[in-house]
């Protein structure tokens, strides 16, 4: 994770300490994510954590850059170098149909018994009511495009509820 | 037990010695019934140890605080790092640790109001094991500096703060009481007896009683005025709603209604809107008993709002579903115009200070408060207006980034600069900080700082279209203009890019260089001494376009020199145009010729 700043690496561009508390509050839930102890949960439990913040993180640079165009396409490459978002899933991001798509591993047919993608991408209403489904690889709770999530759904329905309570 | 305040250092074994201020954490409090034992597990600042990374600030938890959801084992406290790093600080063992504590065993459960004295290394209160302190002040800020240089080798990274000299800066009484609830300018907040003289941290169970009063009081207070302020909607909404009542048919109408209605309306009134207005009526019907309740719930609800969450509440007030309680939420604005509740959302955000650099939990934070918060109800919308807000604010401030520049550039124009700097490519690239180095370096000596421009003006004077980089730079590499360029591969590239523009002609040589001696040169001598090695000019299309005007005025000589002999001779159009200026816009003789032979056997061609 290059995120380490040495003599080295290049200033970041103008605009970064806009955004910089906000990368900083991710950071710091990220490790204490990662410092979590595993009582209590299972074990693939544990990392859903991990998964949903990297998927707001990286869907934060994404709406920066794309949607809301507050970042310079300056800024927003030497964020993805600096490793503050990934670019691969935010590559998914701009193709039609994978709007929501929670993280790279839910879309990899290797990854399944049967060859297909993770159940998490199956839309609200082809699923059968009343069912609440976690996938496996990240605890998302439905990250199709037309399965009424709204962005950073899948932060916010995977897992424990996000930031307010953490802020507390 | 109660514990005079004064005796702070009859604290568990294992402590800091009294008198130390900030006392590394804390001990731990004097007394336990005091404070809810909810207290002992609190994230709470207070004078804590010296973190890694100096500095501290803390507030005594208000009276009544809930059990926050991550806790830290017993002895450890969160506080924050002046670069805005949060750390944990362990007060009995003095560990500093940038990583959250797990909970090695299960929390204690919380010890029963009577003396029982509190375990080892308790979570920290601040300092209560102070000395008295002088009337009206908090901590002697001469103590901090003290502290800070004492547990200096801890051997993690310390930012040294220069103690600011802390002073209270707000004294509220509490009613009735000679307790004083002081906050001082470090943000500390703690209590005050004027009386004995005492100041505390933590209030005393009698002195919980009294702020519990106090409290209460000013949430009576508050709700009071909730009251009158919902009856006021209350008589609002029905004046809107009797100018509807009278004309039963009300669909389309919105001119009618428009202009029984003292509010702003914008757009006319669409299908849902009708359907709106016929279920209010029918709820205004059905009695006003039904809104008050509704009322008083809403007040009940916002009561509950600062610890339920926003969402819940939100949903709840949907699910009691009346649009008669949105629209006593929605004050002026006529509920049934979507345009301007979002206009009026819009407005709430932008006063709030919601900076398109905002996650939507961190907007809608913000904004909650807002009474306006409520005009929309649908989570989905509010994300949908919150994308389109930071647009908006995204575009506004570009824009008004780039009038300024805009103007800074005007300025600098008058004051008249050389245009050089301005195609320099940085001022694209950078125009912000260029401008602010160029405003800045006034005398019109140094026009422009920057190592590039620099290096591009020793280029454009030492260049010429025969240069190749190789001679350029074993000549200057140890020009200090040539080294300014920081980045070595950079020197090249911008050599490169510049030569071929100027092969091109894109970039005309700047008007020292050598054309003009030249052509002094070659009107003294004779006409064919040009630019040698003519290999490496190729004459641009408006060179070559000069010289063709040149040559179509020889069109008659050529036909007559064809006429007489059947070859044209070069040599002989030659001396009758080269002493023209555009003779010299090809600068290759043999392209002259080349250009001549063609032209000419288009004119005898065409002649034929």
């Amino acid at each position: 994770m290059p995120k380490i700043k040495s003599s080295r690496t290049k200033r970041a561009p103008e605009g970064f300490d806009d955004i910089e508390p906000t990368l900083r509050e991710f950071q710091t839930k990220m490790k204490d994510a990662e410092n979590d102890p595993h009582e209590g949960k299972r074990k693939i439990e544990a990392l859903w954590p991990i998964f949903r913040l990297h998927h707001q993180r990286s869907r934060y640079v994404y709406e920066l850059y794309y949607k809301r165009e507050a970042i310079s396409k300056e800024l927003y490459e030497y964020l993805l170098k600096q490793g503050y978002a990934d670019a691969n899933l935010i590559a998914k991001w701009k193709k039609a149909g994978y709007e929501k798509v929670c993280c790279l591993r839910c879309i990899q047919p290797k990854d399944t018994n049967f060859g297909t993608t993770c159940v998490c991408r199956v839309p609200r209403d082809k699923l059968e009511d009343g069912k609440v489904i976690e996938c496996i690889h990240c605890g998302c709770r439905g990250c199709s495009s037309g399965s009424g999530a709204s962005a950073g759904s899948a932060a916010s329905r995977k897992g424990k509820p996000a930031a307010k309570s953490d802020d507390a | 037990m109660n514990h005079p305040p004064q005796h702070h250092h009859h604290g568990p074994p294992g402590l800091p010695p009294p008198g130390r201020f900030p006392g590394p954490g804390g001990p731990p409090p004097p007394f336990i019934n005091g404070p809810p034992p909810a207290h002992q597990q609190h994230i709470l600042g207070g004078p804590p140890g010296i973190p890694p990374g100096a500095a501290h600030f803390g507030a005594p938890p208000p009276p009544g605080t809930f059990m926050p959801p991550n806790m830290l084992p017993p002895g450890w406290t969160e506080h924050k790092a002046p670069d805005g790093m949060a750390y944990f600080y362990n007060a009995a063992s003095g560990q500093s640790s940038w990583v959250r504590p797990t909970m090695q065993q299960p929390p204690m459960p919380p010890p029963p109001g009577n003396g029982i004295p509190p375990p080892p290394g308790m979570a920290g209160y601040p300092s209560s094991q102070q000395p008295l302190y002088p009337p009206g002040l908090a901590p002697p800020p001469g103590s901090v500096p003290v502290a800070q240089t004492s547990i200096d080798d801890t051997g993690k990274d310390k930012k040294g703060k220069k103690p600011k000299k802390e002073k209270a800066v707000k004294k509220t009484r509490i009613l009735e009481s000679p307790w004083f609830i002081v906050e001082t300018n470090l943000e500390n907040t703690f209590f005050y007896n004027k009386e004995t003289k005492v100041s505390i941290w933590i209030p005393t169970p009698e002195l919980e009683v009294v702020l519990a009063k106090m409290g209460q009081e000013a949430t009576e207070k508050i709700e009071a005025e909730r009251r009158a302020r919902d009856v006021e909607e209350q008589e609002r909404l029905q004046a809107l709603k009797r100018p509807f009542e009278t004309d039963a048919a009300g669909q389309g109408d919105g001119d009618k209604r428009s202009r029984n209605d003292p509010q702003p309306q914008g757009t006319e009134m669409t299908e849902d809107d009708v359907a709106w207005q016929l279920a209010a009526m029918e709820e205004l019907m059905e009695g006003q008993d039904q809104d008050q309740h509704m009322a008083s719930q809403d007040e009940y609800d916002d009561d509950e709002d600062h610890e339920d969450d926003n969402e819940v509440q939100e949903r709840l007030r949907m699910l009691q579903g009346s649009p008669a309680s949105r629209a006593a939420a929605s004050l002026e604005i006529s509920p049934d115009n979507i345009q301007e509740r979002e206009m009026a959302f819009l407005d709430m955000m932008r006063e709030r200070g919601v900076t398109q650099f905002d996650t939507i939990e961190m907007a809608l934070g913000k904004v909650e408060r807002d009474p306006r918060y409520r005009l929309i109800p649908d989570q989905k919308d509010k994300a949908a207006l919150f994308d389109s807000f930071c647009v908006i604010r995204a575009r506004e401030i570009k824009n008004a980034r780039e009038k300024k520049e805009q103007q800074e550039e005007e300025e600098e124009k008058e004051q008249g600069r050389k245009t050089k700097d301005k195609h320099s490519t940085s001022s694209s690239r950078d125009s912000k900080s260029h401008t602010t180095t160029s405003s800045s370096s006034s005398s019109a000596s140094k026009i422009s700082d920057k190592p590039e421009d620099v290096y591009r003006r020793l280029m454009e004077d030492y260049t010429t279209k025969s240069s190749t980089w190789l001679d350029f730079m074993t000549k200057y590499r140890v020009d200090p203009r040539f080294l300014g360029l920081k980045p070595g591969s950079l020197r090249e590239s911008i050599f490169r890019q510049y030569l071929s523009d100027l092969k091109k002609g894109i970039i005309q040589p700047p008007s020292k260089s050598s054309s003009s001696s030249d052509k002094d040169k070659r009107s003294s001598s004779s006409s064919s001494h040009s630019r040698s090695s003519s290999t490496k000019y190729k004459a641009t299309d408006a060179e070559i376009d000069e010289f063709m005007s040149l040559l179509k005025e020889t069109k008659k000589d050529i036909l007559y020199e064809h006429k007489n002999s059947s070859s044209v001779e070069w040599r002989k159009i030659k001396k009758l145009i080269d002493r023209d200026r555009r003779y010299d816009a090809v600068g290759s003789s043999t392209e002259r010729e080349l250009l001549f032979r063609k032209y000419a056997d288009r004119v005898i061609q065409r002649r034929d």
